[in-house]
């Protein structure tokens, strides 16, 4: 097992299928669970064969040293994303994600459609389903592919480890998601998120800076001192912004009262 | 024509989503490429690194600040 492949994957994999796992339990209990569970296989499917076909591609004709300068490159715009979204929600300045409110919202839109046939195949629920899975999980086949074919010497071990992690991350949410029969409301998804944008960051940065010809000290253990300084600057970053989270919640509170 | 744009946003919507982190990490790599190929620059090439690390920080501070600034 390749730690530095599936730990990303499978943090990464947790927050995408919990979200995905939100539309299918909906579309489940409104529509029906055939149609529901059928969209969900067939994204699935789809999701396996990006990661063989675009995996196999990577692994087979790009050598190593070109793949971390390219991936390390998007790694980090990717990356930074998520710090982003992560950063502005723990200052107040986005609202959390809220699957219970999510869940709610979409069950009423469903129902407003009306005309369901709890027993029949539904081409609407299928092709719900099998979007948000899809949608959700593009961004765990990228993580899968990326990680996997760059943190191993041997990158077909990497993409293994990483669909390992992928795979272990999804089998995590499912169980949860019939034990509790709803949204994922107690999963963490900000802190989540905030981990996953540090690790895509720091590694973005590490294999980006080794394909431009920088020759980090201490070489593989650098990275800590990465990861040191993105968790010390995204701590200022928060105290910096948290003031104008609260002003900017005081002036929607202000405004809500008139 | 419409289509290739909306797919383009697409995409850079889907790795990136932010002009201005996309400039800065763009302008920290074009620099350290700089120090390798522009022979006045090259005695910066030991401090490549923490420029790199730098760069790309200060693109992220950058994207937060107009978020505050709108």
């Amino acid at each position: 097992m390749v730690w530095s492949s599936a730990l990303p994957s499978f943090l990464a994999s947790m927050v995408e299928f919990v979200k995905a796992l939100t539309i299918v339990l909906v579309v489940g209990v409104t529509i029906n669970w055939k149609s529901s569970l059928l969209g969900a296989a067939a994204a699935t499917l789809t999701l396996a064969a990006l990661v063989a076909i675009f995996g196999s591609t990577l692994v087979l004709f790009i050598p190593i040293e070109v793949l971390r300068l390219v991936i390390g490159i998007i790694l980090v715009l990717f990356g930074m994303q998520w710090l982003k979204k992560a950063l502005l929600r723990y200052s107040g300045l986005k609202a959390l994600h809220d699957e219970a409110a999510i869940y709610e919202e979409e069950m009423r839109e469903l129902k407003a459609r009306g005309e369901i046939d709890p027993g029949k195949f539904n081409g609407f629920g299928f092709l719900t389903s099998y979007k948000s899975v899809l949608l959700e999980g593009l961004e765990v086949a990228f993580i899968v592919i990326t990680f996997g074919a760059t943190a191993a010497t041997n990158k077909i071990d990497g993409i293994w480890s990483a669909t390992e992690g992928a795979l272990l991350a999804c089998l995590v949410v499912v169980v949860l998601g019939l034990v509790i029969r709803g949204p994922l409301t107690k999963i963490p998804e900000n802190t989540l998120k905030f981990i996953v944008g540090i690790m895509l960051v720091v590694f973005g940065t590490f294999w980006a800076g080794e394909g431009l010809g920088i020759e980090w000290p201490y070489e593989d253990l650098f990275l800590l001192v990465l990861v040191a300084f993105n968790l010390a600057l995204s701590g200022v970053i928060v105290w910096w912004l948290k003031p104008h989270g609260a002003a900017q919640k005081k002036l929607k509170s202000q405004a809500g009262g008139i | 024509m419409k289509f290739i744009k909306h797919a383009l946003k697409e995409v850079f919507d889907f790795f990136c989503g932010d002009w201005r982190i996309f400039w800065g990490v763009a302008i920290s790599i074009a620099l350290i490429e700089a120090f390798h190929k522009v022979s006045a620059l090259a005695g910066l090439i030991p401090y490549a690194g923490i420029i790199f690390v730098i760069g790309v920080s200060l693109s992220l501070v950058l994207a937060l600040k107009r978020e505050i600034t709108h």
